[in-house]
């Protein structure tokens, strides 16, 4: 070990790692240091018995195709890291056990089409809703990204004009909305307490 | 000491761990049988033996070249890297 180092990095989970990949990748003379014996923080995986359990993300999202990088994706190909990508199947996997019809076992894929197909064929006639639904969600991509840009100061005129459908459903709980667009029931959301009808 | 470069015997019949505390060499351990990886070293050099029912790495260790030497076996001689406390 020299003396003298450009940046020095003390712990070796996730954000050192990447604060040390990032210095290196640059140029800088990089010292990473971890008191473990092995790298990875939160994120390292540990043995009990046959299994190995893995604690940290489920799933690394924003990552893109080799050829069509999100930022995530991006970010680590910068670091030059040779990394294992192993693509997830499905997007979501819903159990409910129960019997009969109660019994739910729903794989939901990837992909905003196929999702909205595969959700018609679990739940004939949802094709409507569901489309609207993934609308308002890329109208409020598109709102957060527009606020985000401005420093979180959005001038509310231009808001008003440029995110109208985002507006009309921003003051509302995330429930009210799915209730509105037939996708959640009546009682979904809200407490016992409300749903005890009090006249 | 941070760098220092040993020279150590090693025997084909005992675990890689024994032939380090022989040499006087205090190697971090704490099961002594594969499983809490305490003594996980980076294997540089050389082929070893590890029983199936002893190998408590992790996938990401066996890939990247780390063993448990007080699970394992030398078939060569090797270059082993430890990290003492």
């Amino acid at each position: 070990m020299d003396k003298q180092y450009d940046i020095i990095v003390i712990g070796a989970g996730n954000g050192g790692l990447s604060a040390a990949a990032s210095a290196c990748s640059r140029g800088f003379k990089t010292l990473l240091i971890e008191q473990h014996n092995l790298p990875g923080g939160f994120a390292t995986s540990f043995r009990r018995g046959r299994f190995e359990f893995e604690p940290a993300l489920h799933e690394l999202c924003d990552v893109g195709e080799p050829d069509k990088r999100e930022e995530v994706g991006a970010l680590i190909d910068s670091y030059g890291a040779k990394v294992d990508w192993v693509k997830l199947p499905e997007a979501y996997r819903l159990i409910i056990n129960g019997e009969g019809e109660e019994r739910i076992d729903a794989v939901m894929p990837f992909g905003k089409q196929a999702f909205i197909d595969k959700m018609e064929e679990y739940v004939p006639g949802s094709r409507e809703s569901m489309e609207k639904f993934f609308y308002l969600a890329d109208c409020i991509m598109a709102a957060n990204a527009a606020v985000a840009k401005a420093g979180g100061k959005a001038d509310p005129k231009v808001m008003m004009k440029e995110h109208p459908d985002f507006l009309k459903c921003a003051n509302y709980p995330t429930a009210v909305v799915l209730r509105k667009l037939k996708i959640c029931s009546e009682n979904a959301g809200r407490s016992r307490f409300a749903r005890m009808n009090l006249s | 000491m941070l760098g220092e470069r040993r020279e150590i015997p090693l025997r084909a019949d005992e675990p890689v761990l024994t032939a380090i505390e022989r040499a006087g060499i205090a190697a971090p351990s704490h099961c002594r049988s594969g499983e809490c990886g305490w003594c996980r070293s980076r294997l540089i050099r050389g082929d070893v033996f590890i029983p199936e029912s002893m190998d408590g790495r992790r996938l990401a260790d066996d890939e990247a070249g780390y063993i448990h030497p007080c699970s394992t076996w030398a078939l060569s001689d090797l270059e082993l890297e430890i990290f003492p406390e």
